[in-house]
């Protein structure tokens, strides 16, 4: 490269940097539809678990994690139901089952981000049909990393996953996965599995709905906690040994405590 | 993906507008329907930098126009294109010195259509409770403008406007939640126009 080649990229190094730095500043915005940049690093939600590990292990074992869902654009109600959360510390991380934006766009992920911030305890969030409006697949990869991830505390396997699938031509939920995941959980472990949608939702059609209530019951999950349907429910939907637990949208000032102790589980509602 | 209809119809409709704006009632002649100005913007939800041309009424008090923006990957982390239509009100103007007018305070109203098969305008019937359509956002804005009138030449004149705005989605959140404040859902633009 010449001396002119050389001066030209200089220049356009120059002029990037120079946009990114105006743009830094001041509230230059290209459009709804941008995606944060690539960042090294695997998401928020690794950074979470991350930190769920380092939370020390009592000689009783049990312990206790909250569930909220659908906080679309109820960014106030969500910082009261973090407050909640903080004022209870025996309450170890918060999992939140999806819709967490309205529209899928990078600015509304950003503003929920900001208020997991105030969250005292650990979070994790599973990805919803909202979510994956527009570009917003991109933007939760990026900022939250992978849709389907699993982690084990204190005798207990979650599996987070996508199950969004009518958002998708093929392949959602990936039943490969789901199965090789469970399966990989001990005898003596509860399996919890996290997901948007509940098998009977909207977001499946009938017949991968089923395949996925057999799928979770075949695999041995315990408990199957949702979101989606702006309303709570825990029973045993199927008749299959499987008990399903959705929580409320944020909006309506609820969530839910679930207590694991003795290789068993208690659900608990709590309005705020 | 679930299945997107096709971007056909607002893309029609997006043509009709402008090219239906100059071709009214108003326009004399074939001469009528070139551009009044051109324009080039930098950001305001309609791309990193967006083209345009359009026509003017009423001393330039009335704008209206059509523009396709663009952002690259490397500046949106994605490649971003964008066709709009945008108008423009100005209730008056003032002159400042000799050549030199103000328009200190204008408001507009633009439509945008982010191009892509991701993108769809027109959601199928069961989706309309649901989804906003991804591929539509209407961008408000109120604006300053400046403009230098050229005597004699064949450029009339050269403007500089400076716009402060927001698109309806983030309306939408901004009235949802206390938490969301003006400053999280303003954006600004600034834009050049050439009036020949």
């Amino acid at each position: 490269m010449g001396y002119q080649g050389k001066r030209s990229l200089d220049l356009r190094i120059a002029a990037f940097l120079g946009v990114a730095a105006l743009n830094s500043c001041l509230p230059f915005n290209y459009s709804p539809h941008e995606v944060p940049r690539r960042k090294s690093g695997s998401g928020i939600n690794f950074e979470q678990i991350d930190r769920i590990r380092e939370i020390p292990k009592s000689a009783e074992g049990g312990f206790r994690f909250a569930v909220m869902a659908d906080t679309h654009l109820a960014f106030d109600e969500l910082k009261a139901a973090i407050d909640d959360v903080n004022s209870d510390p025996s309450i170890e991380f918060t999992v939140i089952a999806g819709d967490v934006t309205y529209f899928g766009y990078k600015k509304e992920f950003e503003w929920f981000a900001e208020t997991l911030r105030g969250f005292a305890s650990p979070y994790l969030v599973s990805v919803g049909n909202h979510d994956l409006q527009a570009n917003g697949a991109a933007v939760f990869r990026r900022m939250f990393g992978a849709r389907d991830f699993s982690f084990e505390h204190k005798g207990v396997k979650f599996v987070f996953f996508d199950d969004n699938a009518r958002e998708y031509a093929c392949c959602v939920p990936d039943f490969e996965w789901l199965e090789a995941e469970t399966a990989a959980a001990a005898d003596s472990q509860l399996v919890f599995a996290v997901s948007h949608s509940p098998p009977a939702g909207d977001q499946l059609d009938s017949a991968t709905g089923v395949r996925l209530a057999g799928a979770l019951a075949a695999s041995g999950v315990d408990l199957s906690i949702h979101g989606h349907q702006h309303s709570y429910l825990y029973l045993e939907s199927f008749g299959d040994g499987v008990m399903y637990l959705a929580a409320d949208n944020i909006a309506d000032r609820n969530y839910v405590i679930v207590t694991v102790a003795d290789g068993s589980w208690s659900v608990e509602r709590v309005f705020f | 993906m679930r299945s997107r209809p096709s971007l056909r119809p607002c893309l029609a409709i997006a043509a009709a507008l402008w090219l239906g704006l100059p071709a009214g009632p108003w326009a004399a002649s074939a001469s009528d329907l070139v551009p009044d100005y051109l324009r080039i913007q930098f950001a305001g939800e309609s791309g990193f930098l967006s083209l345009g041309a359009g026509y003017s009424w009423w001393n330039r008090r009335i704008e209206a126009e059509a523009a396709y923006g663009f952002a690259p990957e490397a500046l949106a982390g994605i490649d971003l294109h964008i066709l709009s239509q945008k108008n423009t009100f100005s209730p008056g103007r003032l002159k400042v010195a000799g050549p030199l007018f103000l328009d200190p305070i204008m408001a507009g109203i633009a439509a945008n259509f982010t191009q892509g098969r991701r993108y769809e305008v027109i959601l199928p019937p069961h989706q309309r409770d649901y989804y906003w359509p991804d591929g539509l956002h209407f961008w408000f804005f109120a604006a300053t403008k400046w403009t230098y009138e050229f005597e004699g030449a064949s450029v009339r004149a050269l403007s500089a406007t400076l716009e402060a705005g927001t698109i309806n989605q983030y309306l939408r959140a901004y009235n949802s939640s206390e938490s969301v404040g003006l400053g999280d859902i303003l954006s600004l633009a600034v834009s050049v126009r050439l009036y020949l």
